[in-house]
């Protein structure tokens, strides 16, 4: 695998949350075309074993932790399991998240607790546990996964949902704005309708064509997302390329937002 | 300087406007290390033409039209030598822009226009005078340099906020209207970035409670580099955004952030 001649994230150490698949493995790949080596923090053990192969057959270093981001002792492990492998962390991508699609007055606690504290709580554990790391290095990129539906509310039924990624760009903010000082810059990408193993979840794939098409109408693009897309932009955000660049968010989004 | 050994942006052709220094020359040694061909587009000739040796000195084409964004005529011409020279025109960086900080009891009607016919008008004309060519090869990049001042109100900068700010919303119409063509309208908003700029309004960097008061403002509490917009600008012409359109992006070291 030489797509690139510059290995530009070279000698780069990159966490990727739910890396296994979806946008967390389109990141994964992309950061080890560009010379990385990727640590697969995710709870599917098979897939992302099979990710970690991958990155190995590119010739680059991977290896998979089984890491449940809703578990403050998985994290603390995730992490220490990074700086016993490669003695630091250059680059953390806080991508793991879930979903539901339920009505507001059909919601319960569980679903509630469930979504926040992967999505929210999850990634707010991950960030205080790399920023030490990150301070007696110098240097550090944190890339937050959010999405559309935390700035804005194409579809009902995503009360959980929206609240909890509206709560990781406000985070990215906050926290961008606290470590920066340190050179650590912690950035935003919030994708609209990417295809994603997520949406056979929540039951609406993409294989159906009036669920897609339901989507590639309210695009300006007229078409959904990849997840080679998504891993471009988290490229940028991981890169020098952004090292003046603080608590931002970019929209990966086919121009969702802009009307 | 280093020289990329990928041109990621090998066979394009970027316009370049207010190239002759500052952030725009910043984006176009940028893009000619990425292997783009360069039409730097700029009113002074003798700054230009520097901008075109270090070019050379990378190894990159350039040729230099001088350009007046307040002039549809000059655009007209800029437009068509671009394509004169190159063939075609991929990208446009509207970067060209001036600056005033003037109390708005104290500023006037003139001062109002001239800065409108730069930053604003100017941003829409050139994008017009080179969109019929995206439209005919489907395909553009199209970066606006706006400015925190689009974002936020910066002191006695009401004239200069206005056109940065209208800057900002054009840019996602303009995404919009000219997606199904796949040409590509993002915004870059640079915070306090070290330029002659801020000598032009008398607000030099080097000046030691200038850049006390500055610093008071940005949390990562360093003026920035146009090198730091040129990785920005970099991003947005390349094929690594090719999901990303309408979007303002605030390269301020957390300056609109708090």
């Amino acid at each position: 695998m030489n797509k690139f001649k510059d290995k530009r994230l070279k000698g780069k150490v990159a966490i990727v949350t739910g890396a296994a698949r979806g946008i967390g493995e389109g990141i994964a790949i992309r950061f080890a075309e560009e010379g990385a080596d990727l640590v697969i923090a995710d709870i599917k053990v098979k897939e992302a074993e099979a990710i970690a192969k991958r990155i190995k057959d590119m010739g680059q270093d991977a290896m998979f932790l089984k890491t449940d981001v809703s578990k403050e002792d998985e994290i603390k492990n995730m992490v220490a399991a990074t700086i016993k492998a490669y003695g630091k962390v250059d680059i953390l991508v806080n991508n793991a998240g879930v979903a539901v699609a339920t009505p507001i007055e059909d919601c319960t606690i569980e679903q509630y607790d469930y979504v926040h504290n992967t999505d929210l709580r999850g990634l707010w554990m991950c960030i205080r546990e790399v920023i030490k790391p990150m301070k007696s290095q110098g240097k550090g990129k944190i890339i937050n996964i959010a999405s559309t539906s935390g700035a804005i509310a194409p579809f009902a039924n995503q009360t959980i949902y929206c609240a909890a990624k509206g709560g990781v760009i406000q985070l990215t903010r906050s926290v961008g704005v606290e470590v920066c000082r340190y050179n650590i810059n912690v950035n935003c990408i919030a994708p609209s309708f990417i295809d994603t193993p997520i949406y056979e979840e929540i039951n609406f794939s993409l294989r159906v064509p009036e669920n897609l098409k339901s989507l590639t109408d309210i695009e300006p693009m007229g078409r959904v997302g990849t997840i080679e897309e998504c891993g471009a932009a988290a490229f940028f955000l991981a890169s020098d390329d952004s090292d003046y660049i603080v608590g931002q968010t970019i929209f990966v989004d086919g121009g969702l937002m802009s009307w | 300087m280093q020289n990329n050994k990928d041109k990621r942006l090998k066979g394009k052709v970027a316009i370049v406007t207010g190239a002759a220094r500052g952030i725009g020359k910043g984006i176009a040694l940028r893009y000619a290390q990425e292997g783009a061909d360069l039409v730097i587009a700029d009113l002074r000739q003798e700054e230009a033409k520097q901008t075109l040796e270090e070019i050379k000195q990378l190894g990159g084409k350039a040729v230099f039209v001088k350009t007046d964004v307040t002039s549809e005529g000059s655009l007209k011409n800029m437009a068509d030598e671009s394509v004169k020279a190159f063939g075609k025109i991929d990208i446009l960086v509207n970067n060209a822009g001036i600056s005033l900080m003037r109390k708005i009891t104290e500023a006037k009607i003139e001062d109002w226009d001239k800065l409108n016919n730069v930053n604003l008008k100017g941003v829409w004309m050139s994008t017009k005078a080179v969109v019929d060519n995206m439209i005919k090869n489907k395909y553009g990049k199209i970066i606006n340099i706006s400015s925190i001042s689009g974002i936020v109100g910066y002191k006695w900068e009401s004239i200069y906020c206005s056109t940065k700010g209208g800057v900002i919303n054009m840019t996602r119409e303009l995404a919009v209207e000219l997606a199904p063509y796949n040409i590509y309208v993002n915004c870059i908003c640079p915070g306090i970035i070290d330029t002659p700029l801020y000598i032009d309004i008398n607000f030099p960097l080097d000046d030691k409670d200038n850049l006390e008061y500055t610093l008071k403002a940005i949390p990562m509490k360093k003026i920035g580099k146009p090198v730091d917009i040129a990785g920005a600008a970099f991003f947005f012409a390349s094929d690594d955004s090719s999901f990303v359109t309408g979007q303002i992006l605030a390269v301020d070291g957390g300056y609109t952030s708090i």
